[in-house]
């Protein structure tokens, strides 16, 4: 899985793309710090949108952020999920956890 | 050149010309090693059958068997063992160069070789040797840490099973099958019954899979078996859980769960759903009939208080067969990244008949993974919805326990409207008499005849509601009832039919004042379906206080107009227990 991190206004955007699993917790964790790290950022937006899978683990790093931008005071939301992303978030009824936009 | 000059080795050099082998002799000598001379092969294999020399050092040209030919026999002789080997001969030939090292030579010297060139040719080889050492130190330490581990996990496994599989999963109806993605699963299906013969079957997948996962499930079972064996309902029972693995588990580890409750008596099912795919009802000719698609979070997820234990209940064909199962079989790709996904795992199932479908489910994911482990664990579970009658032991009246005259117990217990809201009542008053002499072997019963008594005492004596309160629509149960006034401070709400998807699938009414009175699992639902089937009440009630005084002893459950349900209990009836006084 390949991540990076850029910044609009108070908006930090993680963009995410490949395979979303249990051999991306480093590259997650790292674009985590970094987005939560940038100044002025009250929103996480994950951006879904060219992930090609997603397995439980993923969603585990998911909650994990969503604790870690509670703690600080931060909110999340996941962007652009489609298709069998879309279906799983669906299935774990994650939109009652975050916005889905 | 230096790092070797330590090690002192010990040559065997095999040449047949008597003044060569002198010259070399001499030269390894000068340079600290020990050497053994020999002038043919045959000497040769003879002293590496005594000892094998740190180096084999030959000479091409040899009476009978060559220098070439020596070292594949020693290479077969010595199996698995490595003896660095140098080749020497007078002619620069680059065939024989190429046939030497084919054999195996690891260096090759041309006579005369200056005692400079010798120890060059010895330092490589010596590098050769130093970097197989390393290689064997590293293959040893990883056999001993793979055998620590195979040593741990056989351990864990052995755990893992007993805490698991406590019941074996030995119930008739549930046909299950799982399939790892790693040595330890992350799916776990287990099934058990409550007093009153209803099935809960429990099919979780913790996030992750092998051995973490499998941990990850761990704290399920305890909870499912322990509740269900007293009489709670699945919602009271995902709750719990719910709460255990938020208090046990890292933040991003949770557990999806489908929790269904099958009450074969009076045919209707229940399932409460977090995080898994929806169950399927399934037709006896594989029709998949209905997809319980409501979806919570998974266990472990959130808080008590945001908890949501609302469950699906839908009246069913004992005929048709529920399926459950874990995400890992939906996923399943095929060779075009394409997933096998519900669709794709309905119209595997269409035609084929209940006896079939595990079978052709488990070909299907061998097809799909290529028999390879799959990437996550699957887990499939089928229950069949007519229950197979059990040989009942026969209780003579000889067997009776003697508890009305060996034991006088007796005790009372009165719920207020606050407890009523909050509590599941059944399981906790048979949690407290079955410790009385004699009445556990009759919890099944008992259990039975506690929730009618209590049900009744519950809808009719405090909350009058009329028996046409209620009726059975599209299969869904759905409760409309107005007006029916008795807990002060409550109103029942509508259960409309328009919206089965939404409250109907509680399996209580959802209150209009600010405290919902919660679902109260399958007790609550039994007294529902038996009156929309419109049995004759009181029949069934004096029948079961017969079975009641047959089991142990006696109860009167009576409600105080519109405040509270009164409970006395004692080990004979009040008319007995004069008898037997006097």
């Amino acid at each position: 899985m390949d991540t990076s991190v850029s910044t609009q206004q108070s908006q930090a955007r993680i963009q995410l793309s490949g395979r979303f699993d249990f051999n991306s917790h480093r590259e997650f964790r790292d674009a985590v710090d970094r987005a939560l790290g940038s100044p002025g950022t009250t929103e996480v937006a994950v951006d879904l949108g060219n992930v090609a899978y997603l397995d439980s683990s993923a969603l585990g790093m998911l909650l994990m952020l969503r604790d870690k931008a509670k703690s600080s005071g931060k909110t999340v939301c996941l962007a652009n999920a489609k298709g069998s992303v879309r279906q799983v978030l669906d299935i774990a009824n994650f939109g009652k956890l975050f916005p889905i936009v | 050149m230096a790092e070797y000059d330590a090690e002192s080795l010990f040559i065997l050099v095999v040449d047949d010309n008597p003044d060569d082998l002198y010259l070399i002799r001499r030269d390894l000598v000068a340079l600290g090693h020990r050497v053994a001379g020999v002038c043919t092969a045959a000497e040769a294999l003879d002293h590496i059958a005594q000892a094998y020399p740190d180096v084999l050092m030959t000479d091409v040209g040899l009476p009978g068997m060559d220098g070439i030919e020596l070292l594949k026999t020693v290479r077969i002789r010595t199996g698995g063992s490595w003896i660095p080997s140098l080749v020497f001969t007078g002619s620069l030939d680059e065939a024989t160069q190429m046939r030497a090292l084919e054999a195996g030579a690891d260096a090759y010297l041309c006579k005369p070789a200056s005692r400079e060139m010798l120890h060059a040719k010895l330092g490589v080889i010596l590098r050769l040797k130093a970097m197989q050492r390393q290689a064997e130190a590293r293959n040893r330490e990883l056999a001993r840490y793979r055998s620590l581990q195979e040593e741990e996990q056989r351990l864990a496994r052995f755990v893992m099973e007993r805490l698991i599989n406590r019941e074996a999963l030995g119930d008739p109806e549930v046909s299950h099958w799982i399939a790892s993605a790693a040595e330890f699963s992350g799916d776990l299906i287990a099934a058990a019954r409550t007093p009153g013969n209803v099935l809960h079957v429990l099919l979780a997948d913790g996030a992750g899979h092998g051995l973490a996962a499998s941990l990850n499930v761990l704290p399920v079972t305890a909870p499912f078996y322990r509740m269900t064996e007293r009489g709670f309902g699945i919602d009271a029972i995902a709750r719990e859980i719910n709460s255990k693995v938020r208090a046990l588990l890292p933040v991003d580890r949770f557990i999806a769960a489908t929790l269904v409750a099958v009450n074969f008596r009076e045919r209707y099912v229940t399932v409460w759903n977090g995080g898994n795919p929806g169950p399927l009802l399934v037709r006896p000719d594989g029709a998949v009939r209905l997809h319980f698609n409501r979806h919570h979070l998974p266990l472990g997820v959130v808080d008590d208080d945001e908890f949501d234990g609302t469950v699906d209940a839908h009246v069913v064909n004992p005929h048709n067969h529920l399926l459950l199962f874990s995400d890992g079989l939906i996923e399943l790709e095929d060779a075009a990244g394409q997933a096998l996904g519900v669709d794709g795992l309905g119209a595997a199932l269409n035609g084929l008949h209940a006896g079939l479908r595990l079978p052709r489910l488990t070909e299907i994911v061998h097809d799909l993974t290529g028999g390879s482990p799959p990437r996550d664990d699957i887990s499939i579970a089928q229950i069949a919805l007519t229950d197979t009658p059990q040989p009942v032991p026969a209780v003579s009246s000889g067997e009776l326990p003697a508890a009305p005259t060996a034991s006088d117990w007796r005790f009372v217990l009165r719920l207020g409207a606050a407890d009523l809201k909050r509590l599941d009542a059944v399981p906790l008053v048979l949690g407290a008499i079955e410790q009385f002499e004699g009445v556990r072997p009759f919890a099944g019963r008992l259990f039975l005849v506690l929730s009618e008594l209590f049900n009744n005492a519950l809808d009719h004596g405090l909350l009058r509601l009329p028996s046409s309160s209620r009726r059975v629509s599209r299969g869904w149960m759905c409760f409309s009832t107005s007006g029916a006034a008795g807990l002060p401070g409550l109103k029942w709400g509508r259960w409309s039919s328009s919206s089965p998807c939404a409250r109907a699938m509680a399996s209580r009414p959802c209150c209009t004042s600010a405290a919902p009175i919660p679902a109260r699992g399958s007790t609550t639902r039994s007294r529902s379906v038996r009156q929309a089937r419109n049995r004759p009440a009181r029949t069934f009630l004096r029948a079961m206080a017969v079975a009641f005084r047959s089991c142990s002893g006696c109860a009167r459950t009576s409600a105080t107009a519109g405040s509270a349900i009164a409970w006395m209990f004692s080990s004979a009836l009040p008319s007995e227990r004069h008898k037997s006084v006097k």
